[in-house]
């Protein structure tokens, strides 16, 4: 697993972009049409909305890889793709929820893909349990790695069947074309969660390979001196090998 | 505040403060939160080491 | 295919000796029915109209008691081990298992349709297409339920976790099912049936044949 400090640079790098995109969206773009202000939500949701899209994606090919070649690395990135994404689309519900208030006058749409976002968060935290209950290291592993393929390829099998029992019921969704005079904050926003994710997926997977090494560690050799008497004649993982 | 198609919705800057804020607390907050454990976990390793 | 048919035997067999649990989820699916009316209240047009969206939250209530029975005798005494150690495809084992639980299901849907019908006033003339879509939908629930209840049946918390997981898992299925039940129950005047039985055609045709590619990295050991 990495060592250097470089998830920090990219992720202050993404905070920095985030903080211009947001102060362009919110000060200097033009107002829109017909939505007026409310409009600039969509410089902070639709970003969070792709970056959760790929950072699930993301998962899958960790799961994948996982399954198929094994090793704690892609298991440590696993563990970090599963939370992020819950985070996200979190996130994503929570600004969709605040963007359907003033334009419909209900906190819920049922945009099918909110609506996708909101099942795949259950989906996902699911996961992040199922990794919590689970004792056995490759178990976990396997488990959580299936489970993740199996939610994944859900995702357009839900968007569907929601699109269609919505369809049924006429209600406008969350508009996806921006006039081209909206791009650019969108464009930094979305590069700013990126680079912030980016960082952060890759911190999160150092901690969960550390927690992972720690589990099966043997205890220190302070601890056997204490209760033996004599360190034992080999060095141990816990002093490098050294005596 | 009707969203009507021909209509306008007039002011809404609560909303979008809104949104902005808890998007900036969660992205921030969960940065940290993530920090700081994987600070807690190098410490910890480091000192048992 | 003989390993199959053996697994499968073994599993109704099984089911067949614990059939005092399984009137049981019955009888916890019905008062689920009934208690589901009490959130309506005696407005016999609103029962109808959401009839069919009760059966299919009744009959998912059951099924996480029904799919976690099916690993019960498994887990005990290490079962489970003693099956896999046996030079048998892992395959065989769960689509035995899947097939059995989706017969226990379709059972328990059959059983409740009654139930709906008494209680919402929501009969349908079509009778062998709501069994179609039921043996559709407890195949949607079956799939995918028989591989997390193998899971979570080795793990402590087991009896949160396979809701927990299932739940969202089967959104598709269960609105292609509410949908087409509501359809047969209300009317379609629209012909929208064909589509919601595709619907749930597709559900069961990727889970049935995914879960049984990934069952032999679940219960390994």
């Amino acid at each position: 697993m990495g060592k250097g400090v470089w998830p920090f640079v990219v992720a202050g790098f993404g905070i920095a972009l985030l903080v211009w995109g947001s102060t362009w969206g919110l000060a200097f773009a033009p107002r829109e049409a017909y939505m007026g202000e409310v409009q600039r939500i969509m410089y902070v949701h639709v970003p969070t909305a792709w970056n959760t899209m790929l950072v699930l994606t993301f998962a899958f090919v960790c799961a994948l890889v996982s399954l198929l070649r094994g090793g704690w690395t892609w298991d440590a990135r696993l563990e970090a793709a599963i939370e992020a994404g819950v985070v996200l689309s979190a996130l994503v519900c929570m600004q969709g929820s605040i963007w359907a208030r003033p334009t419909w006058g209900v906190w819920w749409d049922w945009d099918p893909r909110l609506t996708t976002t909101a099942v795949l968060l259950f989906a996902f935290g699911g996961i992040l349990a199922l990794r919590q209950f689970v004792d056995d290291p490759v178990k976990r592993a396997v488990w959580s790695s299936v489970a993740v393929v199996i939610a994944y390829v859900d995702v357009p099998l839900v968007y569907f069947s929601v699109r269609w029992w919505n369809s049924l019921h006429q209600l406008q969704s969350t508009p996806e074309t921006v006039s081209r005079a909206f791009h650019w904050p969108l464009r930094i926003n979305a590069f700013g969660v990126l680079f912030l994710l980016i960082g952060l997926v890759e911190l999160r997977a150092r901690l969960a390979f550390l927690r992972r090494e720690a589990e099966s560690a043997p205890p220190p050799v302070r601890v056997a001196e204490a209760l033996g008497g004599a360190p034992p004649p080999y060095g141990g993982l816990a002093t490098g090998g050294k005596r | 505040m009707s969203g009507a198609p021909g209509g306008v919705i007039q002011g809404g800057w609560e909303f979008v403060i809104a949104a902005y804020v808890a998007s900036a607390v969660i992205l921030l907050g969960y940065a940290f939160s993530v920090f700081w454990r994987y600070r807690r976990a190098r410490s910890r390793r480091d000192g048992a080491r | 295919m003989s390993q199959f048919v053996a697994a499968l035997r073994k599993d109704l067999l099984l089911q067949w000796r614990t059939r005092s649990q399984l009137v049981a989820v019955f009888v916890f699916g019905a008062s689920a029915l009934l208690l589901f009316s009490f959130a309506i209240g005696p407005n016999a047009a609103a029962l109808r109209e959401f009839a069919g969206g009760f059966l299919w939250l009744a009959l998912l209530l059951a099924s996480t008691l029904a799919l976690a029975d099916s690993f019960e005798s498994e887990m005990a005494q290490h079962a489970l081990e003693g099956l896999l150690l046996l030079p048998a495809d892992p395959r065989a084992l769960y689509y035995g298992k899947a097939v059995a639980n989706l017969l226990q299901l379709t059972l328990l849907g059959a059983a409740l349709v009654p139930v709906m019908v008494v209680l919402y006033d929501a009969g349908t003339a079509r009778v062998p297409a709501l069994l179609g879509i039921i043996v559709l939908g407890a195949a949607g629930l079956s799939a995918p339920g028989t591989l997390y209840a193998a899971m979570t049946a080795q793990v402590r918390a087991r009896n949160t976790l396979l809701p927990l997981l299932l739940f969202p898992l089967v959104v598709p299925a269960l609105l292609g099912a509410v949908k087409a039940t509501s359809l047969l129950i209300l009317g379609d005047p629209m012909g929208q049936l064909g589509a919601w039985t595709m619907l749930l055609v597709a559900f069961d045709a990727i889970y049935w044949s995914l879960c049984g590619l990934v069952f032999e990295r679940v219960v390994e050991d």
